[in-house]
């Protein structure tokens, strides 16, 4: 019941927001857009991780 | 035991998941992702046990193991497509949701087509 890696997600995902409100107000669209790309990519590489030791873990106990 | 860690584990990540809802949907749809992989995970410890026993008990009695078998893959698929369903019905993608549902239905009646074989022979042999 690893708890941290929803709140390293979380953490990635408001430091996204709160880092796209600020770029937004200083006028600078293009950098807002990037922060957000580069949050959702890191999300999803520590997400994939997981899906695919979930699959591992099911195609061992149901020898799928 | 293991259920207050769960229901404790799912009130976290929902209230985590709504923080990021409206700002960052994309972001919210991985926390909801993530946190039914952890409790899958966490199940499937314990569901190995149970797996375990059922083998144990069927490799001593004289009833076939192929249908054991078929009936554990049957149960896996179906853990998986309605992982996968819901994951795209709370992203607002039903369409896809229902797709990944009919393609899970099709696995497992392709799978069970042996079972309804031998079932047809048995049959043929009474009458």
């Amino acid at each position: 019941m690893d708890i941290d890696l929803l709140f390293k997600i979380a953490g990635v995902g408001i430091l996204v927001a709160v880092l796209n409100q600020v770029l937004s107000k200083a006028g600078r669209e293009d950098q807002a857009m990037m922060t957000t790309l580069t949050g959702v990519i890191i999300v999803l590489m520590m997400v994939i991780s997981k899906i695919s030791e979930l699959f591992n873990t099911v195609r061992d106990t149901f020898n799928l | 035991m293991t259920l207050f860690k769960i229901v404790g584990f799912g009130i976290i990540a929902v209230s985590l998941i709504i923080i990021l809802k409206n700002q960052r949907p994309e972001i919210a749809l991985m926390c909801i992702v993530a946190s039914s992989v952890i409790i899958l995970l966490f199940v499937f410890d314990e569901l190995k046990n149970i797996i375990d026993l059922i083998n144990s008990l069927m490799a001593n009695s004289s009833i076939d193991s192929t249908y054991i078998k078929i009936i554990l893959k049957v149960i896996g698929i179906t853990y998986i497509i309605e992982f996968g369903k819901d994951i795209c019905k709370d992203a607002g993608e039903s369409a896809i949701a229902n797709k990944i549902e009919l393609a899970g239905k099709v696995i497992i009646v392709s799978l069970s087509i042996p079972v309804v074989a031998s079932l047809v022979d048995i049959v043929t042999q009474i009458v």
